[in-house]
């Protein structure tokens, strides 16, 4: 179920926006949102640009400008998540018989703070060297040792995995961390908000896919509306430290 | 309808032998069809269409294609990048302005099995109609639905001849006679829709009287309220105005009284559209209606979204000056 009704998918880009701006970690993956978000920018852009491929109405332009926010705005959530999680304690975090999906889980959401990290790497060593990386002519100077270094990371990281034991079905040496309250209380509005939401949308609609052809205002329920700004609660609440 | 396995290999096994053998009643019935039903707003035009060999669903768009080849239903498609195949025209009738997309268009509605109509949230390529199913297009918006059908009225479950007989009636509207035959005596000849005149109207173009009804037949004056229409084995029930349509009011429901109104206030209900214009108008008003603004809890939704954008730059703002001092 996914939706291209504007009404919805802004207030969920505000509450990704908010809890990005109150719960970043301090860190390199602060930066994913601000990444995520040129990203997300970038598809409206060329979403919309493939419309001159067809006939090009206002229908047709606004079809296209939806399906490219939706798009953005589940970048941008994205984005938050991995601005404000570590990936290694959240895996800490899950309980010992899904240790293993778990790791992937955290190594694929891992990806995008890692290469943040390498790009500022590789940028530093050429501003260094004396090299202007803003210019485009830069960008595949700075895409080749990215991608290099990635792959040099994954490398590393499945050697001293396999040296660990994992994938040989042997116990692992992580300790759980003991969810505390902030961690249930976080859990518990986006599942909350997420069922709200769904439930709805079943029950009553909502205008999830508004019609463009002709254009008329979506349709905009109030309780959906409320669901995808309550996404946005976890931000108020006050962290926990690190035992 | 669920077919047992062994008699539709008896029917495919007879098809197959002798294309005759297709011609038994037995048979006639067997193979998937659905139904699609075209209101255009006071013609409504019903077919049953047969699934090509060895399908058991098509999509919309299929379904309109194969009511092309099997009864001559003339449509026109346009493709648009990246959301498909939009349904313009259907048996000659398509938005007048900006090409596919003006604003009385082609509704698609789903059946619901028993004769009501849900509105498509997917469009017509990307839909499935599944046998026994009704596939629905209703001309003007998506506040009009299309006459209620139930598929074995169109479709019956023993049909007698196999030659579909898709008969597009030339529905006399306001004149409903309650029983759900065909009407008397000029009988509607099974037309095929683009053809120039009803049978019994002389003139293609039409008189200035506004009564719509193609036949002399002497009109009841009450059109009998509450009279359901059984569903009839031909598919021509004029469907009695008596069954209550929501968008009636909106197509300006010809009243029994009134004398002959200014063109441009002209019902809704014509034999068929001789001059599209004036529909087109009378259909637009009612939509113009229907769209009044923004609804509030969106409005709300977006003000809340900037509230919470505001608060996320105060925050940045303020870890930005405790991180400089």
């Amino acid at each position: 179920m996914s939706t291209t009704n504007p009404f919805y998918l802004l207030p969920l880009f505000a509450a990704a926006w908010f809890v990005h701006s109150a719960r970043r970690i301090e860190g390199p993956g602060a930066r994913s949102f601000k990444v995520f978000v040129l990203f997300g920018a970038l598809t409206v852009g060329t979403r919309t640009a493939l419309v001159l491929l067809g006939p090009v109405n206002r229908g047709s332009v606004l079809a296209a400008m939806l399906e490219g926010l939706r798009v953005a705005v589940m970048l941008a959530v994205f984005g938050t998540f991995s601005s404000v999680t570590d990936s290694w304690r959240i895996l800490r975090l899950t309980p010992r018989r899904f240790h293993e999906p778990a790791l992937a889980a955290a190594l694929a959401l891992s990806i995008a703070p890692r290469t943040i990290v390498a790009a500022a790497r590789v940028r530093e060593a050429q501003r260094m060297r004396g090299i202007e990386p803003r210019r485009w002519r830069a960008l595949p100077a700075l895409a080749v040792p990215v991608l290099a270094t990635g792959m040099e990371e994954a490398g590393t990281l499945a050697e001293s995995m396999d040296a660990r034991g994992h994938g040989r079905g042997r116990r692992s040496s992580y300790r759980t961390e003991p969810w505390g309250p902030a961690a249930w209380a976080t859990a518990t509005t986006a599942a909350l908000a997420a069922a709200v939401f769904l439930l709805v949308a079943r029950a009553l609609g909502g205008g999830l896919t508004p019609s463009t052809f002709p254009f008329v205002w979506p349709e905009a329920s109030p309780w959906l509306v409320l669901a995808a700004l309550s996404f946005s609660l976890p931000g108020a609440l006050r962290p926990e430290t690190r035992p | 309808m669920r077919l047992r396995p062994w008699l539709v290999a008896v029917c495919l096994l007879g098809a197959g032998l002798a294309p005759v053998a297709r011609a038994a009643p037995a048979c006639a019935a067997e193979p998937p069809h659905a139904a699609l039903v075209i209101d255009k707003g006071g013609e409504v035009l019903r077919y049953c269409v047969e699934f090509p060999a060895g399908r058991t669903s098509v999509s919309g768009i299929e379904l309109i294609e194969l009511a092309g080849e099997q009864h001559g239903l003339s449509y026109r498609f346009d493709s648009f990048a990246g959301v498909g195949l939009a349904v313009c025209m259907l048996d000659g009738l398509e938005p007048a302005d900006d090409g596919c997309l003006g604003t009385p268009y082609w509704a698609y509605w789903h059946g619901d099995g028993s004769g009501g109509w849900i509105f498509a949230t997917q469009g017509a390529q990307a839909s499935t109609v599944p046998d026994g199913g009704v596939d629905g297009w209703a001309w003007g918006g998506s506040s009009t639905r299309p006459e209620p059908t139930a598929p074995e009225s169109v479709c019956p479950a023993e049909r007698s001849s196999p030659s579909p007989s898709p008969t597009p009636t030339p529905s006399p509207s306001a004149s409903a006679s309650p029983s759900p035959k065909p009407s008397p005596s000029p009988p509607p000849s099974p037309s095929p829709p683009p053809s120039p005149s009803p049978s019994g109207t002389p003139a293609p173009d039409e008189p200035a009287d506004e009564d719509p009804a193609p036949e002399p037949s002497p009109r009841p004056a009450n059109p009998a309220p509450g009279a359901e229409p059984t569903p009839s084995p031909v598919e021509v029930a004029p469907s009695p105005e008596a069954t209550p349509r929501p968008t009636e009011e909106d197509r300006a429901a010809p009243t029994e009284a009134e004398p002959p109104r200014p063109r441009l206030e002209k019902p809704a209900f014509q034999p068929r559209p001789r001059d599209p214009g004036r529909r087109l108008d009378a259909v637009a008003a009612s939509r113009e209606q229907n769209d009044g603004g923004p609804p509030p809890a969106g409005l709300a939704g977006i003000a809340a979204a900037l509230l919470l954008g505001g608060a996320a730059t105060a925050l940045v703002r303020r870890r930005r000056r405790d991180a400089e001092r």
